[in-house]
C-alpha cells in the first residue's frame, strides 16, 4: 500500500469511528458508510490533509479508497510540477 | 385530558443535568463567566453563560460534522430526558410519538464559520453541511431520526419564547390526540463573535462587572444593566396520562396549560397588556385561579423596561405581592429560545422539591413593593402550581402553567 493510500486509510477510519478499512480500499465508499452527502464532507478533511483541491466529479468517477489515493497522487504531483515550474 | 411530564433534562452553563441545574439554582451558583471579547472585532469584554461539557465526545466526524452546536445540545438534553423516562431508545409507537423543539437562532456557530470561510478561505469553501446545520429545524430533525418521532415535527423560532412555544404547542397536540407521546425542549448556542457583536450594538447586553463577572446579570435589581446571553438546551417527555399510565411510567409534574398571546405593537419593547393576557390564558388553559399558583418563574432578563413592565403585569394578574416570583437567568444566563424550556425544566424541579429558588443578586429592588420577589435563600414551599414566563422580542408571550404530580 502506498502512502498516500495508507494516509487516506488512517482518515477515513478516523472519520467513520471504524477500524480495518486497509482491507477495503476498492469497495465503494457508499459501502463503507459514506453517502454522497458524506463523500463531499470526507473530501474536505481530504483536501485539507493533503493541500490540493479534489473536484467533485473527479472523486466520484472512483469511489474508493484506492481510486481516490490515484487522484490525490495526480494531484500532489501537478501541484509539485506547479510550483517547482 | 392530562398530559404528563415523564422525563427531565438539562444543559447550561450550570452543567449537564436537570438534578445539577435545580442544586445550583437552590444554591445560587452562577455559571455566569467573563468573555474575552475580540479588539479585532471591536467586541468588548463581555459576560455570558458558557456550557464546558465536551458535547457528543464519542460520535465519529462524519456524523458529528452534521450537528451545529445547539444541535448537539438537544442531544445531550433530550438523552437525558428520553432515559429518565424509561423509554426504549425508538418510541415505542413512532407514528404516535411526536418532536416540538424550539431555537431562536439556530445553526449560528456554523453560519458565521461559512461566512468566515466564505470572505477569508483561499480559495472560498463553504461546506456541504451548512444547510442542514444552520436550518432552525436542524435539532428537532436529529431528535426525530434518533428516537423515531414520526406523528409531528414541530420547529418553533420566536426569539426568548421558542422553547416555551414548542412545549406548549405540543400540549394542545397530545390534547388534540394527535400523538400520545412527545419528546420537547429547545437549545441555543449563539455565543459567537457575529452574534455577541449584534446584541452589544443592540445596547441591551449588561456591560461585565469585572470584579464580580458571575453577578453581572441581576434582574429586579435596582442597579440591573441588561442581560447576560448564555447558551444549553433543555428537553421534557410530554405523554398522555393514559399513555403514561399503560406503560408505568412515573409522572414528575402535570404540564397543565399554556398561554399564547402577541403584543403586535413593537419589536422589542414589551408589553403589559400582552404579557397579561399570555399569564390568564395559562391560567384559564389549566383551569386555574390565581390564587392557587405558588411560584412564577419570571422572564426576567434584567433589563430596565423588561423588569419593569413584567412587574407590572404579574401585579396586575395576581395582586401585589401575591405570589413568589424569582427570575433564574441571573444564574443560568439568557438562553434565547431555549430559555423556556431550561426554565421550565426549573420550575418542575421547584416544585418537586418544594424550594423556590431565590432571585440571585439582588441588592435592592423598589419592584419588591410590587413582586414577593423571593431573595437571598431559596425558598420552602407547599406551592402545588407555578407558571414560566418567556416573553419575546418580536412581542410574542409565552406562559406555561405547571401542577405538582
Amino acid at each position: 500500500m502506498n502512502r498516500t493510500l495508507d494516509q487516506l486509510c488512517t482518515l477515513a477510519q478516523q472519520e467513520l469511528g471504524a477500524d480495518g478499512l486497509s482491507d477495503k480500499v476498492d469497495i465503494p465508499f457508499a459501502e463503507l458508510g459514506l453517502d454522497s452527502l458524506g463523500l463531499v464532507d470526507f473530501m474536505f478533511t481530504v483536501e485539507d490533509h493533503f493541500g490540493v483541491a479534489i473536484e467533485h466529479d473527479r472523486a466520484l468517477a472512483q469511489p474508493t479508497l484506492a481510486g481516490l489515493a490515484t487522484l490525490v497522487d495526480e494531484l500532489l504531483v501537478a501541484k509539485a510540477q506547479l510550483v517547482s515550474a | 385530558m392530562r398530559i404528563w411530564i415523564t422525563g427531565l433534562g438539562a444543559l447550561s452553563a450550570l452543567g449537564a443535568g436537570a438534578a445539577v441545574l435545580a442544586d445550583a439554582l437552590q444554591a445560587g451558583r452562577s455559571g455566569i463567566t467573563a468573555q474575552p471579547g475580540s479588539e479585532l472585532h471591536a467586541l468588548r469584554p463581555f459576560a455570558a453563560a458558557v456550557v464546558t461539557e465536551a458535547l457528543a465526545p464519542g460520535l465519529p466526524p462524519a456524523q458529528r460534522n452534521l450537528f451545529d452546536r445547539h444541535s448537539l445540545m438537544a442531544l445531550a438534553a433530550a438523552d437525558e430526558a428520553w432515559a429518565q423516562a424509561g423509554l426504549p431508545a425508538t418510541a415505542p409507537d413512532p407514528d404516535r410519538a411526536a418532536v416540538a423543539w424550539g431555537t431562536g437562532v439556530g445553526g449560528s456557530a456554523s453560519l458565521e464559520a461559512s461566512y468566515q470561510q466564505m470572505f477569508t478561505g483561499q480559495p472560498p469553501r463553504v461546506h456541504p453541511y451548512t444547510v442542514v446545520r444552520v436550518m432552525a429545524n436542524a435539532a428537532g430533525s436529529h431528535l426525530a431520526m434518533r428516537h423515531q418521532l414520526r406523528a409531528a415535527q414541530l420547529s418553533v423560532s420566536n426569539a426568548c419564547a421558542s422553547s416555551a412555544q414548542a412545549i406548549g404547542e405540543a400540549l394542545w397536540l397530545l390534547r388534540n390526540g394527535r400523538a400520545d407521546l412527545a419528546l420537547v425542549g429547545g437549545s441555543e448556542a449563539l455565543l459567537n463573535t457575529c452574534s455577541a457583536l449584534g446584541w452589544q450594538a443592540m445596547g441591551v447586553m449588561a456591560p461585565l462587572d469585572a470584579g464580580a463577572p458571575d453577578q453581572t446579570c441581576r434582574p429586579f435589581d435596582d442597579a440591573r444593566q441588561g442581560l447576560v446571553l448564555g447558551e444549553g438546551a433543555a428537553a421534557l417527555v410530554l405523554e398522555t396520562e393514559a399513555h403514561a399510565h399503560a406503560r408505568g411510567a412515573t409522572p414528575l409534574a402535570e404540564l397543565a396549560g399554556y398561554g399564547h398571546s402577541v403584543d403586535a405593537a413593537h419589536l422589542s419593547r414589551p408589553d403589559a397588556a400582552g404579557q397579561t393576557r399570555a399569564m390568564l390564558a395559562a391560567l384559564q388553559d389549566a383551569g386555574l385561579a390565581p390564587a392557587e399558583v405558588g411560584y412564577v418563574n419570571a422572564h426576567g432578563t434584567a433589563t430596565e423596561v423588561g423588569d419593569a413592565i413584567e412587574a407590572a403585569s404579574l401585579q396586575a394578574v395576581f395582586g401585589t405581592r401575591a405570589v413568589p416570583v424569582s427570575a433564574t437567568k441571573a444564574l443560568h444566563g439568557h438562553l434565547i429560545g431555549a430559555g423556556g424550556a431550561l426554565e421550565l425544566v426549573a420550575t418542575v424541579q421547584a416544585l418537586q422539591r418544594g424550594l423556590l429558588p431565590a432571585s440571585a443578586h439582588v441588592r435592592s429592588s423598589r419592584l419588591a413593593e410590587q413582586l414577593d420577589l423571593i431573595q437571598g435563600e431559596a425558598r420552602p414551599s407547599r406551592a402545588r402550581a407555578a407558571l414560566s414566563n418567556s416573553f419575546a422580542f418580536g412581542g410574542s408571550n409565552v406562559t406555561l402553567a405547571v401542577r405538582r404530580a
